[in-house]
């Protein structure tokens, strides 16, 4: 790994540029490096051919000096190094091959000086131990004596404790602390539950070891209820890290202001299945954007955000409605520009390619950025109600439910209905409950007389 | 990359020529040069250089004489000179050497074909791209590595760096740090010369960057005045540092510049040609005074090792430079289209240069480090046992 800036002391390999086998020239880019401060270009200085290539593309922390490739004279001596391993010596043609195990002596000796580190005259701890650290010791069944102190004076950190824990070592066979722990089971195990204790995940651990201390007080129970359970960390890609950054800055931030309603869509199944039989596909998403957007026009109010920096409501210009579309890689919101003006089959064919695109990760920015409300349907995913989160800057995100049938009373008699619940997360600076109610009603009028979304 | 960029590119990537006539496209060196077999060392091989473009004063000739022994010397010197330049890539690249790092690798023709027309009787100084300088002026690779590293049997006790190499006994003053401060030094050294009868010239150079700096005016109008025998050489690698010579200068002919001072181009990717146009210009410096040389060369590297030289000019142009006009290569083709050596005898001394940096190298890795006392050597004349304090206020020093 080559120091690229006078400051670098690791680096990541973002991708190579040759492969094995190409023949190289003084000025041919070997690879691309991210250094501390920018992703700079690696260009080779020699006349030769790539033998081996040591790094995969993508790792990441290596340290300068790292061997990263072979590089040989002659063209026969690539397929020498085919099962080339940077700790083996292989054949030795070029120079290059030389500096790196230069390079390679320097980890190698590394690492056999990490080995012999346990060999190490252990040392003494002091007989001072925090509570923290005392606790510990007594919930995992570990002595003292088995654990590294780094404290100052030899002292065991609670930190200490916890690594060994990590680590799994076992505890001592000596009878004093055993006998320690046996006479303070009782009192120290109650507090336990309450603290968090990163090292104690099963409580069924502490009142299992009590039972039994209990059961056997001559025979002492050494069970290290302080193992881990195994888990796997999945590393955060930029996409989600940055929605995990907006989710919380926006419950944080916006004083959401919740408001729910539910729409009878019956007369909306039947225009539904009527077009249907007339060819025209549409779903009940693509019905509910138009009623949105012409619930928009009709409550001007509606239609603004609020606006961060000018701390002020600002207007929407024009009514523009985003679709929530999840994709593999997080949840995006395309938008539908002036969707009062679109008709239900535009709108739909729109929302349609948008989300394709979406799924494909080839939205413009200007696709899906901006916009005064967004819509969330999770209906289709068998979700009665739910409360969505604010996409800022806009100002309102409506929850759309599943169809449900109900029974209710009208004019004396039971009738079967069908009803969709919305919910409505509405910025409370923006929307005040008199603008939430007047959207929400003419939203409902809208759904429910969908003859009115024809207009 | 717009028009005139285009333009001057191609004129960059074909050669340089008399200003007026159209740049010719694919030029190889070989295919010009009317040459005669020469199969032992001494015997002569005449080659032709491209034409001088020439300001206020004749153009020397183009037909350059010269031996297999001189063509072998410059390819083993400039390819020692490239392989301790790439060496010194890597050893910045793996932090064995740190601070600046100013690389000639691609320029080596210009100092070769120098030499070849010099003494070292005749003065140079430089500025701080003088790692080959001082090995064309007599210094060995291990001298250069060593300076690089800071060890004490570098070629200025490891107290220099990168930009202070000095061999005085060879009449080389150094690796300047001040960009084109070196040039009235270089003035100054014609004086001494002219003040001593020794008949040598001095030797300044200096780059397209600091070209149009103030100070260099006034030693050419003193110089000019005195008749003082200094040959003021402008290396126009074309990029100072990043800017292009023809947006930092309004008149870019630097060998124009002089004004009443006469002044030959050169192309500095032909050591024979160097050779030829420094030699004319010595004998004329000599006799009448002061003559700029403008050598039309091109680094391969950026300006230093913190610049990765690929943002201002495309890594086309500089594979452009490489395929058609480097300078090795150059020779090399010489010395293979006239049968003098064969690639076996090349490959050969190849490798042994290889070796001979390695093991500088390696050898330069290996070095002591200066002794403590040379932070204040060199300094007082007497230090009347003086204390110095140290890193803190606990250590104190006495001045030896």
């Amino acid at each position: 790994m080559p120091a690229l800036s006078p400051t670098m002391s690791q680096g990541n390999l973002t991708s190579w540029k040759v492969k094995v086998g190409d023949e190289v020239a003084p000025g041919t880019v070997l690879a691309e490096i991210e250094t501390d401060k920018a992703t700079l270009e690696w260009e080779n200085q020699d006349d030769g051919f790539i033998a081996k290539l040591l790094q995969e593309d993508g790792a990441r922390d290596l340290a300068v000096g790292t061997p990263l490739a072979v590089l040989v004279e002659e063209e026969e001596s690539v397929s020498a190094f085919a099962d080339y391993r940077p700790s083996s010596s292989g054949g030795q043609e070029s120079q290059r091959e030389q500096q790196q195990q230069q390079d390679q002596a320097q980890p190698s000796t590394t690492g056999s000086e990490a080995k012999q580190e346990p060999a190490k005259p252990k040392v003494q701890a002091n007989s001072r131990i925090g509570p923290a650290a005392r606790l510990l010791l007594e919930h995992s069944g570990l002595s003292a004596n088995d654990i590294d102190p780094t404290g100052p004076n030899s002292i065991i950190t609670k930190s200490d404790v916890l690594k060994a824990i990590e680590s799994g070592s076992k505890p001592s066979t000596s009878a004093k602390p055993q006998e320690a722990k046996q006479s303070q089971p009782q009192p120290q195990e109650k507090p336990q539950p309450s603290k968090a204790e990163p090292a104690a995940p099963s409580k069924s651990d502490d009142s299992s070891s009590r039972a039994k201390s209990d059961e056997s007080s001559q025979q002492p129970q050494q069970k290290p209820a302080g193992k881990q359970q195994p888990y796997t960390d999945v590393p955060n890609s930029q996409i989600r890290k940055i929605i995990a950054q907006r989710l919380l800055d926006s419950k944080q931030k916006i004083p959401h202001l919740y408001v729910r309603a539910d729409a009878d869509i019956g007369k909306l199944t039947e225009m539904r299945s009527s077009l249907k039989e007339q060819g025209m596909k549409l779903s009940v998403n693509d019905f509910i954007v138009r009623a949105v957007a012409l619930a928009l026009k009709q409550v001007p109010n509606a239609n603004a955000a609020w606006d961060d920096k000018a701390e002020q409501v600002r207007a929407g210009a024009s009514v523009d409605v985003a679709i929530a579309v999840a994709t593999d890689k997080g949840l995006i919101t395309p938008i539908v520009k002036a969707a009062d003006t679109k008709s239900l089959q535009q709108i739909s064919k729109e929302v349609k390619e948008l989300a394709s695109r979406a799924r494909a990760n080839k939205l413009k920015p200007d696709e899906f950025q901006g916009g005064t409300f967004s819509i969330s349907n999770l209906g289709m995913f068998g979700v009665d109600f739910f409360s969505a989160i604010i996409n800022p800057p806009q100002a309102c995100i409506m929850a759309v439910g599943g169809t449900r049938k109900r029974v209710i009373m009208q004019q004396g008699a039971l009738a079967e209905k069908q009803f969709i619940t919305v919910s409505l997360s509405a910025d409370n600076r923006v929307w005040d409950g008199e603008t939430s109610s007047a959207f929400l009603n003419a939203f409902c009028s809208n759904i429910q007389n969908p003859v009115k979304l024809l207009l | 990359m717009h028009g005139r960029a285009l333009a001057n590119a191609l004129r960059r990537a074909t050669s340089s020529r008399a200003e007026s006539s159209a740049p010719v496209l694919n030029r190889l060196w070989s295919r010009n040069q009317q040459t005669q077999a020469a199969s032992d060392d001494s015997s002569l091989l005449e080659v032709d250089v491209v034409p001088y473009s020439t300001h206020r004063i004749d153009s020397p000739g183009t037909t350059v004489n010269t031996t297999k022994a001189e063509l072998q010397q410059f390819f083993e010197t400039m390819y020692r000179m490239r392989r301790m330049e790439i060496a010194a890539d890597m050893m910045y690249k793996a932090k064995y050497i740190r601070g600046f790092c100013h690389l000639y690798d691609g320029q080596e023709a210009v100092l070769v074909g120098m030499e070849a027309a010099l003494t070292f009787k005749d003065s140079i100084i430089t500025s701080y791209r003088d790692h080959c300088t001082h090995l064309g002026r007599g210094g060995s690779v291990l001298e250069v590595m060593a300076e690089l590293m800071g060890k004490a049997n570098g070629a200025t006790k490891g107290l220099g760096g990168s930009m202070h190499m000095y061999k005085v006994e060879n009449h080389f003053y150094g690796g300047c740090g001040i960009v084109g401060a070196q040039v009235p030094l270089g003035a100054g050294l014609g004086f001494a010369h002219k003040y001593r009868k020794d008949g040598s010239v001095a030797i300044t150079m200096y780059g397209d960057g600091a070209a149009n700096q103030g100070q260099i005016f006034e030693a050419f109008n003193m110089a000019a005045l005195w008749d003082l025998p200094v040959l003021f050489v402008c290396e126009n690698n074309h990029y100072g540092m990043g800017t292009a010579d023809y947006r930092g200068a309004k008149s870019a002919k630097y060998f124009t510049r002089g004004d009443y001072m006469p002044g030959i181009k050169i192309d500095g990717m032909d050591a024979l040609a160097v050779k030829n146009g420094v030699a004319y210009a010595k004998e004329y410096a000599v006799a009448n005074g002061p003559i700029i040389l403008e050598m039309d060369t091109y680094r391969y590297h950026g300006h230093s090792m913190s610049d990765p030289g690929s943002t201002y000019r495309t890594r086309d142009e500089i594979s452009s430079m490489r395929q058609l006009r480097d300078p090795i290569e150059r020779i090399r083709s010489l010395l293979l289209n006239n049968e003098l050596l064969d690639t076996a005898e090349l490959k050969k001394i190849e490798k042994a240069i290889k070796k001979e940096v390695d093991s500088a190298v390696e050898e330069a890795k290996a070095g002591p480090l200066p002794k403590e006392e040379m932070l204040w050597k060199n300094i007082y004349k007497d230090t009347l046992g003086m204390h110095m304090r140290g890193r803190d206020s606990k250590t104190k020093i006495k001045l030896t």
